[in-house]
């Protein structure tokens, strides 16, 4: 008797796992909105922008940017507006691997594809001869650059001057990601909380692939710093970490402060943020931010540009 | 040296070869104690120690209270750089299938979570938390005084963010192998 319920459950379940969501125009997710950056890479990327610097030029400070899981070039955009009126630095933003255009083509990637583009910039500003190059990342744009750090992608190569890290996760806040390789196929996507204007630069459904993407290059990063990560001779880095964070769990600079030590074996540096917003640097589009979230998102650029110029 | 997992295997087969089960405590009180395995979904690895006590004057070999300590400095924080965090647990058990081999069984955990972020920059955050578990599984009893627990539990209390140890993770699973005392 019970048979019946049984196959009548199981098909209501199957019917209620749509894997393809009701993307609209207007997001990043469908095919009208694309970001930025690629239409217009030399306003982005510095290697595309000036490929042949001269010898002043090229020894300059190069800002590279790198946004978050699920973001766009636009979580830096801030940043870029802050520099815009500078000449002795560069801004370089770059677009992980996978983002910006459909939602397809943000499932199909894998982490190491969103981690490419950050290594085909670095490489392209290198084999240009910029000498001084630095990271700025935020949210998984943390967790890839230790990643890289960890697997020792910059051995024998032109050591980076300074990491600056801004709500890196390696500890995600919502602890379902720590079960979405079973749930994950059950529910497809998942859906974000995005507002209207941040549809535009902000994925609005989240493969479930791609949540497992993520959760496997934080763990992988946890891992990696539980083994001990050594920077770089005369390389630094610094973490801005917001003490109150619904997306990157704030205990995730602990880990990253027990896991990564300078080349003589000293601490990296860590502020503990009085902010409840992740990625505090972004305020563009954010409703509720006032004159405090300014100030530390200020001071926070020119803590970050006044170490890169050293 | 052999991984977390793979000692959590090695005792989990520990406790099938020494299959088939003995009975006989129904009406006796007794007390298991033996060594908990704990890992957390995506987590890390927190074993520690665990005592059950079944006395014959309430509910005999249904009704368990226990104890158990487990940490992650026995786990995942040994030798490494995970952050040592210690969880003590007190707890009520309800088996079922009395004198079998394999028993059910539903437990609910209370108890404290205390991670340690060691650094002054860090107090700012908050470690500590009560927790609240309930955890099912299954108990087999072995031809010695063995048995092998293996339960899933979930922690109402894990943290958010913006609330709660960020390190104490919702799901998790354990395996407890102990040994039983028989009082009289």
């Amino acid at each position: 008797m019970k048979k019946p319920f049984y196959l009548l459950a199981l098909l209501i379940l199957l019917a209620s796992c749509d894997s393809t969501p009701d993307i609209q125009d207007e997001f990043l997710d469908g095919e009208i909105v694309f970001d930025a950056s690629i239409a217009h890479p030399e306003d982005y990327l510095q290697s595309i922008a000036n490929p042949n610097p001269s010898a002043q030029d090229a020894s300059k400070p190069v800002f590279i940017a790198i946004h978050g899981y699920s973001a766009s070039t636009f979580e830096w955009d801030e940043f870029r507006a802050f520099s815009a009126n500078r000449n002795d630095y560069y801004v370089s933003q770059v677009l992980l691997g996978g983002h910006g255009m459909t939602y397809d083509d943000f499932k199909k990637a894998s982490w190491k594809t969103w981690q490419a583009s950050i290594k085909e910039e670095f490489e392209r500003l290198v084999a240009a001869g910029y000498s001084r190059i630095n990271f700025v990342g935020s949210s998984t744009g943390g967790a890839l650059l230790i990643e890289m750090l960890a697997s020792g992608y910059f051995d024998g190569k032109t050591a980076p001057g300074h990491f600056f890290l801004v709500d890196p996760i390696i500890i995600p806040s919502s602890k379902i990601l720590s079960i979405i390789p079973l749930m994950g196929p059950v529910l497809g996507y998942a859906e974000a909380d995005n507002t209207t204007d941040e549809d535009r630069y902000w994925y609005h459904f989240r493969p479930q692939e791609t949540l497992q993407e993520l959760l496997e290059v934080t763990v992988r990063a946890r891992k990696q710093l539980e083994d001990g990560v050594t920077l770089p001779s005369g390389t630094s880095m610094k973490v801005y970490k917001s003490i109150k964070d619904a997306t990157a769990d704030p205990a995730s600079a602990v880990l990253i402060y027990k896991g990564m030590k300078t080349s003589s074996g000293g601490p990296i540096d860590v502020e503990m943020v009085e902010s409840n917003l992740h990625v505090f640097t972004r305020l563009a589009l954010r409703s509720g931010t006032g004159a405090s979230d300014i100030a530390t998102q200020l001071r926070t650029f020119n803590d970050i540009v006044t170490r890169g110029l050293n | 040296m052999l991984k977390h997992k793979q000692w959590f295997i090695g005792l989990g087969i520990l406790g099938l070869m020494v299959l088939p089960a003995s009975t006989g405590y129904a009406q006796q009180s007794t007390l298991d104690v033996g060594i908990r395995i704990q890992k957390s979904a995506s987590f890390y690895f927190e074993n520690g120690v665990s005592a059950v006590y079944s006395d014959q004057r309430v509910l005999p070999d249904r009704l368990f209270l226990g104890a158990s300590f487990v940490s992650s400095r026995f786990g995942s924080a040994l030798g490494s750089n995970a952050i040592k965090q210690d969880t003590f647990l007190l707890s009520a058990a309800w088996y079922l299938r009395q004198s079998k081999s394999i028993r059910p069984f539903g437990q609910i955990n209370v108890g404290f979570f205390r991670a340690d972020y060691e650094e002054e920059v860090f107090d700012v955050l908050p470690n500590t938390a009560f927790i609240l578990t309930p955890e099912i599984g299954l108990r087999v009893k072995a031809a010695l005084p063995l048995s092998v627990a293996v339960s899933a539990g979930y922690n109402l209390s894990s943290g958010n963010g913006e609330s709660g140890p960020g390190t104490l993770y919702p799901v998790f699973v354990q395996l407890t192998t102990s040994w039983r005392i028989v009082t009289p």
